[in-house]
This record gives structure tokens, C-alpha cells and sequence, in this order.
């Protein structure tokens, strides 16, 4: 097993790596920027490489910074998180050429599924049901018109090399297709340095539902079920649960087959992730391929027990995958809600700025992966994610009111998050009834205020009453220190 | 004991009564009344009850600002003496003719030159934060007067980083 490993990441997910590094003895090396220097995942590691500016080309995307990092400390393995170079075949490569195991699938399995157009090849090939649509990318509008009359409108263009949302246009007329072809390539050229377009079906109402999946380097495939990812703003994921409302056992079982047998056709090695959309009638078809460990593994770990972390550190130093499909149990329901630094009142701009206060929610089936910490300054370079809080339940209403009880108690002030806004969704009826889609939020959540309500008369009431308070509350009897800053002195008399 | 409070748009007075050692009072909001109980138990920590029913609030200070925290939902209030203010909203009126982020971002890019005329809507200047990026448009027709901002300069809200004559 290894010794050190290096976190080529920051944030909660670098934290949440270096605590499994821990449980498993192995040393953790962090790597971090000058935006970064007070970060959690610096301050919980047991060494820490500065790399350079907060820019990310300077410092978290910067390949040769992070393998000199892991050369001078020592490290004989990067894990690289999710985001940055998670996805980035190059450094995948260079990990491999300098040594040092990368802890996620070969170097050619990641540039293969990256490719929309070539992953879509290698899942018609196998037998996976795919989404409608194009094969290769074309720029000639002309072809680009007729294939997608052939495919029916309304159709989505989509970069070859795109995710999160970005390069994607809807169009519902054929008049609208060449400029947004163009639009959609020049959002792809900018992010990801790669304009090429193709076309897919726009699926009405679907469902997005995604399986794990773990592979070894021996041979062996197995699947952790499904996590259903629909409730999404700006087309990225912002609530998580599994299992999904909509699977049947023999709907579940068909797509377990599906995600292990477009594992195995890929040449799937570590632990990966397959996308797909469902509609309404039950039938499904392959989306993409995310070759790293998801943000929303945590739901799936508390369902079935497993670390997935461990599980991608044992399969990267080569071990046999001790667990077979028949020893994967699922029980009870976990509810995934991401925490960001975002203001939902207004389009979710990212809302960077001093966090004045935290504190986490606790309690049982109560998991926060988190980030951050009261007085840490979030920068503006990053993404806004502050924590992920995930609960876990015997089922899925017992989830979702454990859900609103801890969203209850999590305060965290002096940026804005989306804490109440996912408190409003996880009450609603809709969430209730299982009625998630990839419209949903859009569909019942547009133009979202805070409630003007009873809890603002009673926030006006405790910041008079913190006024009232300030000096008498404490007891200050006799043999009793002054002060206020446990229950010690303020609870009065008690026995135990 | 009678307290004036603003909170956004939204003014209301609060009236303690019999507020005794024990921290229990009957407290009225804009005649809505709540049965309070109130102990601290830690700097930033009262725990309530609100006519029965069990509140964790907390309450941060961060130089003349305060931010009380009630079940997930946050409230900004500014200076204690002129009561709770919620912030963003009003600031965010007056700004409304103001070329500023709406965060705190990086500038990507600067669209206008000093002395170019341009129309409502324009896109002036972009700005990136947290990987998603914003173009900051001409709140009306003029013309260019002065550009207070360069390509990555950190900038806050309230920032001017474009200075438009209107043109008539």
C-alpha cells in the first residue's frame, strides 16, 4: 500500500480524501495557492506544497507544479478529486511516465470517454442504449441541418468535449440551428479549448440517474446502484438522493447491467460513474461517462456502507476488488444537498466573500463533507461549493425530514448560500411526491425569494433578545466562574 | 421596552414585556405576539422557544454588522441603534444605473474604450467569479467617460468600474 499520497485538489473533497488517507495510515500531502494558504485542506494535511497564484493554469491545473509537489515530498500517488485535472488525460499520462500511480482510470480510458462522440461509439458498440443523435461532429450547417431533421426537433447541441452545461444549446426550430452552432462553438472553444458540435435528442421531462460503477485492474465490474441527480440549476447538480423514486427492482437491475456492461466496454478501470437519462416512459439511454469520483458519492456510501475513497486507493495499488455484485447491499435512503456560496434570490451568482460564522449541523444519519470554517475568506477563483450535507435514513420521507431538520441547523453567515432555498425545495410537494425531473427547478423554483414569514419576526426577536441577554443571563453564583462560554455556568442547577 | 426595526422595505416594532432574569417575555411583532424564553448558552448562541416551540439562534458580530441565524435562514442587520437592515436589495436599487459586479469578480475583459458611445445594453465589461462568468451591460445609451478597472483587477460590489455620460 502506499505510503504518502498527494490531493490534487482542494476544498471539501480534498479534505474528505486526506480523512480516509488517514483512517488507512497513509500520510497526506496538500497543494495549494496564495488563494488558499488559510484553506482547510492545507491546514488538515500532514504536509503542504505551495504551488503558486490563485489562477488556476498557476496552481491547481498546472501539471508540472503538482508533480514536482509530489516528486520533492515523496508521494507515490495523486489522487486527483473531482474537477481540475480529474478528467485530464494529460496528466493521467504523466503521472504514469513520472511514476507516480494516478489514482483514477488509465490515461486512455479518460481521453475515450471525454469524448462525447467516441464514448457514445464504444456504448452503441457494446450494446448500451444511447440518446439519439450524432456519432461524430460536424461543422458544415448544411449536414448539421439535415441530421437534425433526421433526428426530430427539438434537439441539443452539445461540445464534443463539453460538461456542466457549458457549449449546450436547446433548439426547437430549424431557423435557430445555425446560430446557436455557432454560439455553442464558440462557449466550447473558449472553456475547453475544443469548438467541434454535435447534435442529440432533447428528451422531454427526463430524469437524470446515474449508477457507480467499480473496476480493478483484474477484470472485475461491479455497480453501488444508482443516485438520482435531476433537481439541477444552471444544468449543474444540486440535490442528491438514492435510491431513485422512479426505478423499479426490474428497471434498476436493467440498468445495473447496462452501466456494468458500458464499464467493461470502455475498459473501466477504478471507480466511475455512468450517466444516464431516463423518461417517462421508463426507457433509458447513456449520457456520459464521469471517469473520477463524483461529487455526490456520498449518498451512495451511506446506503451501502462502502468507502469509495478506499475502495479507488486499493484498486489503484492493484488489488483484487474483494467484494462481488452479490455482496452489494443497499438499505435505507440518503439525501445529498450541496451547500454554495451562491445567492439563489438572484440567478445563483457565486457570492465569494468572509464567512463570519459556521456551524455544522450534527445528529444521527448526519454526514457534512465540508470545506470551510468560520473567518475563512472564499475566494473568487474556485467553484462555489462550501460543503456537501448528505443525511442518511430507513426511508425516504424519514430522509427527507432528517434532511429539513439539519438545513435547519446549519448556520452559516456572512456570505450567501443556497441553505434556504434548499430547504424550501426539500418542503415542497413536489420533492415530496418524487416528482424530480431536470426541469424541476426551473419548473417550481423560478424567481425564488426568501419567505417573508414568522422565522423574520423571530430573528427580530433574538437580535433584541441577544441585546436583553447580554449581560444577565449568566448565573453568576457563587463559585461559579463569570462568562458565558459553556453550560457549565449558564445552565443553572442541575444534577447528573 | 418598544424597539424600532427595519428589515429591508419592511419597517416593524417590536414591544418586550415583563422581560424578567430568567430570560422569558412576551414579545410582539407589529401585534403578532410570541411567548419567548431565552437563554444563552454560548457567545453566539441563544437557544429560544417561541411560543413552545424549540429555535437555535445565532447571532455573529462582525464590526457594526450582526447576523442573526434561525433555522437555515440568515438575516443581516446592520448597527444595532438604527435597527436591522436587510442588505443587498435596497443597495442593489440604488445601483441600478451603476456599471459594478454583482459580486466580488475578477475582470476577464474590458469591452469599451474611454470615449466610445454606446447603447443601452451594451456589454461593457466581464467579470469572472467562481468559474462563471458575467457581462456587466450599459444601464442606458452615452458615452464612455472613464474606465476605472483593468484585466485582473479583483473588484467588489459597488465598485464603479465604468463611468457613462448620458448622451441625449
Amino acid at each position: 500500500m502506499f505510503k504518502k499520497i498527494l490531493v490534487a485538489n482542494r476544498g471539501e473533497i480534498a479534505v474528505r480524501i486526506m480523512r480516509t488517507c488517514r483512517e488507512m495510515d497513509i500520510a497526506t500531502v496538500a497543494v495549494y495557492s496564495s488563494a488558499d494558504e488559510a484553506a482547510l485542506h492545507v491546514l488538515e494535511s500532514d504536509e503542504s506544497v505551495f504551488l503558486g497564484d490563485s489562477e488556476p493554469s498557476e496552481s491547481y491545473l498546472n501539471i508540472d507544479k503538482i508533480i514536482d509537489a509530489a516528486k520533492k515530498t515523496g508521494a507515490q500517488a495523486v489522487h486527483p478529486g473531482y474537477g481540475f485535472l480529474a478528467e485530464n488525460p494529460l496528466f493521467a499520462r504523466r503521472c504514469l511516465e513520472e511514476g507516480i500511480t494516478f489514482i483514477g482510470p488509465p490515461a486512455d480510458v479518460v481521453r475515450n470517454l471525454g469524448n462525447k462522440t467516441t464514448a457514445r461509439s464504444i456504448m452503441m458498440k457494446a450494446g448500451v442504449p444511447v440518446i439519439p443523435g450524432m456519432t461524430e461532429p460536424l461543422s458544415d450547417i448544411e449536414r448539421l441541418l439535415r441530421e437534425a431533421e433526421r433526428i426530430g426537433y427539438p434537439v441539443l447541441v452539445k461540445a464534443v468535449s463539453g460538461g456542466g452545461g457549458k457549449g449546450m444549446r436547446e433548439v426547437r426550430d430549424s431557423a435557430d440551428l445555425a446560430e446557436s452552432c455557432l454560439a455553442a462553438r464558440r462557449e466550447a472553444e473558449q472553456a475547453f479549448g475544443d469548438g467541434s458540435v454535435y447534435l442529440e435528442k432533447r428528451l422531454s421531462r427526463p430524469r437524470h440517474v446515474e449508477f457507480q460503477i467499480l473496476a480493478d485492474a483484474h477484470g472485475n465490474v461491479i455497480h453501488l446502484f444508482e443516485r438520482e441527480c435531476s433537481i439541477q440549476r444552471r444544468h449543474q447538480k444540486i440535490i442528491e438522493e438514492t435510491p431513485s423514486p422512479a426505478l423499479t427492482p426490474e428497471l434498476r437491475e436493467k440498468m445495473g447491467i447496462a452501466a456494468v456492461a458500458a464499464a467493461r466496454a470502455a475498459g473501466y478501470v477504478n471507480a466511475g460513474t455512468i450517466e444516464f437519462l431516463l423518461d417517462e416512459s421508463g426507457a433509458f439511454y447513456f449520457l456520459e461517462v464521469n471517469t473520477r469520483l463524483q461529487v455526490e458519492h456520498p449518498v451512495t456510501e451511506l446506503t451501502t456502507g462502502l468507502d469509495l475513497v478506499r475502495l479507488q486507493i486499493e484498486i489503484a495499488a492493484g488489488n483484487k476488488l474483494g467484494l462481488r455484485q452479490e455482496d452489494i447491499r443497499a438499505g435505507g435512503h440518503a439525501i445529498e444537498c450541496r451547500i454554495y456560496a451562491e445567492d439563489p434570490e438572484n440567478s445563483f451568482f457565486p457570492c465569494p466573500g468572509k464567512i463570519i460564522l459556521h456551524r455544522e449541523p450534527s445528529g444521527p444519519g448526519v454526514r457534512n463533507d465540508c470545506g470551510v470554517y468560520s473567518g475563512f475568506i472564499v475566494p473568487v477563483e474556485y467553484d462555489p461549493i462550501l460543503s456537501k450535507l448528505a443525511v442518511f435514513a430507513s426511508d425516504r420521507e424519514a430522509a427527507r425530514k432528517r434532511m429539513l431538520r439539519a438545513l435547519e441547523n446549519y448556520s452559516l453567515t456572512g456570505i450567501k448560500t443556497t441553505i434556504a432555498f434548499l430547504m424550501d425545495v426539500i418542503g415542497s410537494d413536489a420533492f415530496r411526491l418524487g416528482q424530480t425531473c431536470t426541469d424541476f427547478v426551473d419548473e417550481h423554483f423560478s424567481g425564488w425569494k426568501v419567505k417573508d414569514d414568522a422565522l423574520m419576526d423571530i430573528a427580530m426577536i433574538a437580535h433584541v433578545a441577544d441585546g436583553l441577554l447580554a449581560f444577565k443571563s449568566v448565573r453568576q453564583r457563587e463559585g461559579i466562574e463569570k462568562g458565558w462560554s459553556t453550560p457549565w455556568n449558564t445552565l443553572g442547577e442541575w444534577k447528573l | 421596552m418598544k424597539y424600532h426595526l427595519v428589515c429591508g422595505e419592511m419597517k416593524a416594532n417590536v414591544a418586550v414585556e415583563g422581560w424578567n432574569s430568567e430570560g422569558e417575555g412576551l414579545f410582539s411583532v407589529e401585534g403578532r405576539n410570541y411567548r419567548i424564553s431565552a437563554r444563552r448558552i454560548a457567545d453566539d448562541t441563544i437557544l429560544m422557544r417561541a411560543n413552545g416551540r424549540a429555535i437555535n439562534a445565532l447571532i455573529a458580530r462582525e464590526g457594526d454588522e450582526r447576523f442573526v441565524c434561525v433555522n437555515g435562514r440568515c438575516y443581516n442587520f446592520k448597527d444595532a441603534s438604527s435597527g436591522p437592515v436587510r442588505r443587498k436589495r435596497s443597495e442593489q436599487e440604488n445601483r441600478a444605473e451603476d456599471v459594478t459586479p454583482p459580486m466580488p469578480s475578477v475582470v476577464v475583459k474590458i469591452l469599451a474604450a474611454e470615449g466610445d458611445k454606446v447603447e443601452k445594453g451594451q456589454g461593457l465589461v466581464v467579470v469572472s467569479a467562481m468559474k462563471m462568468e458575467t457581462t456587466l451591460k450599459a444601464p442606458h445609451q452615452g458615452i464612455v467617460k472613464k474606465i476605472n478597472t483593468s484585466v485582473n483587477a479583483r473588484v467588489a460590489p459597488g465598485d464603479i468600474l465604468v463611468e457613462l455620460t448620458k448622451s441625449s
